[in-house]
């Protein structure tokens, strides 16, 4: 892994080009294409966001900067927005000394800044060419579960496989982390017997059942979306049957934290991190919890990937394997049918981890995926 | 034969792993692939959607995880296809607040 001097260790060594204000999302873009490993971290957002909606939004960018996967960060911002781009600069630098940044108003237009930004990204480039990967113990990885276009596979094979992983990991002095709040309405009792406190567990629940009391003041039915219609079509009927095939990605590990979405998981075991079910947002939270790596299992064939950190893709649908084979690292379809063991899938992912964390291109990175979103919790006032 | 997987033995439904067709005899199996119970398919069934392997009333709950997945709206016989025609979510139900 790579070490970085807040004393993390990353899996990846990127630059990371952040917009502050979704109007200079083209410049990062163009900053970004044209140095390989510079990823550009656009979003819709920064511009018209007031209180809390805002602090969570200026969080996300400054924990997606001071990422243990980046070696190399630039900020670009224009300057009127309420994410201030030298505040913001000043932040992720306090973590990540490896920081520039680019204010459009005091810099000049796009070319200029594209121009600019393309030398800095090269210059970084270059330097962190010369960082040698280093060997440590595995305790140093946070990895994120998640599961996407979830189908009748995904709690037979997948997430169960995910949960032998999880059991290993974390005894072996690592963190895991998830989220989902939504998908996790009706496994409430199995939540129960993975907490290690009361505390915890009331934590989990309140969330839930804040989701749930929203669908209920909108009288809206979450069946629209709970299960998708991908999800119908793949077998599964309610979102408790969803819940509890999804919750098999903890196994019997303990779920030693409840965290809002930002805030960093810092205890050996399972964290759950509060994030919606949508996949970019879900990753958004538990790589701003520290994940290195998501673990992310799917019967439908979820193609994403994710800026800040390598995404691992777990299939056991074999029809959706075999039509979109290069999205998936790991196809455990045999574990379904009953060849080959639960406990033997649990490995092969154990063993992908170690190897993606090696240096390894996961299937998403391969293909170029790098998604990123940020995450809002409020509607546009203004 | 064609094979349908139960979670635990708590359960009244399993999932069929092929498509199965009116009156084909399929074998339950369990997390060990033991067959614990042999069932007539009394409706076509696709890959990865559920059947009941109990007679369940209308109303009760329906068991998968050996836990609760939803409840029958209408009374289910074993061999029938599990689904959202029969069976429905209790909960996130603003609709019926």
């Amino acid at each position: 892994m790579f070490k970085r001097e807040n004393g993390s260790f990353g899996v990846r060594n990127r630059i990371a080009v952040i917009p502050t204000v979704a109007c200079v999302n083209h410049v990062a873009q163009l900053i970004a294409s044209a140095v390989d490993i510079a990823y550009a971290y656009t979003h819709p957002y920064g511009c018209d966001q007031q209180g809390y909606d805002r602090d969570l939004s200026y969080r996300c960018l400054e924990r997606m900067g001071a990422h243990p996967n980046n070696g190399a960060i630039l900020v670009v911002g224009l300057g009127c927005e309420e994410i201030l781009p030298h505040n913001l600069y000043s932040s992720i630098k306090s973590q990540q000394p490896n920081t520039e940044l680019i204010a459009m108003q005091e810099t000049g237009g796009t070319e200029k800044c594209v121009e600019m930004g393309i030398e800095i990204c090269k210059r970084f480039a270059e330097e962190l060419s010369k960082q040698q990967r280093i060997s440590v113990d595995i305790s140093n990885l946070t990895v994120g579960v998640e599961c996407g276009g979830s189908d009748f596979t995904s709690g037979i094979a997948s997430n169960p496989a995910v949960g032998i992983f999880t059991e290993k990991l974390t005894a072996l002095g690592g963190k895991v982390v998830f989220g989902e709040t939504t998908e996790l309405m009706g496994a409430e009792k199995i939540i129960k017997g993975n907490c290690t406190s009361e505390e915890v567990y009331n934590f989990i629940v309140e969330k839930i059942k804040k989701v749930e009391d929203i669908a209920i003041s909108m009288k809206i039915d979450l069946r629209g979306t709970q299960p998708s219609p991908g999800n119908i079509d793949g077998g599964l009927s309610t979102i408790e049957e969803k819940s509890l095939g999804g919750i098999c990605k903890i196994g019997k590990a303990q779920i030693v934290a409840g965290l809002e979405f930002g805030e960093i998981a810092t205890q050996n075991g399972v964290s759950f991190v509060d994030t919606p079910g949508n996949d970019l947002a879900c990753s958004l939270g538990l790589c701003c919890a520290g994940a290195q790596m998501i673990l992310f299992t799917t019967g439908r064939g979820t193609p994403m990937g994710f800026a800040a950190a390598p995404v691992i893709k777990i299939t056991a649908n074999r029809k959706m394997y075999q039509m979109m084979n290069e999205n998936f690292d790991i196809n455990l379809s045999s574990v379904v049918e009953g060849e080959v063991s639960l406990a033997s899938g649990g490995e092969e992912v154990f063993q992908k981890i170690v190897s993606v964390a090696d240096g390894e291109l996961s299937a998403a990175e391969k293909l170029d995926h790098r998604e990123f979103s940020l995450y809002r919790v409020s509607p546009i006032l203004t | 034969m064609k094979i349908a997987r139960v979670l635990s033995r708590y359960d009244n439904v399993a999932t069929v792993l092929q498509d199965t067709v009116l009156d084909d005899i399929i074998e339950i199996r369990d997390s060990n692939m033991e067959v614990t119970c042999i069932v007539r398919v009394s409706s076509d069934i696709k890959t990865g959607h559920k059947i009941a392997i109990k007679n369940i009333k209308g109303g009760e709950s329906i068991i998968k995880y050996s836990n609760i997945i939803g409840k029958a709206t209408v009374p289910i016989s074993m061999g029938e296809l599990v689904h959202i025609h029969n069976l429905e979510s209790m909960r996130g139900r603003g609709d019926l607040a």
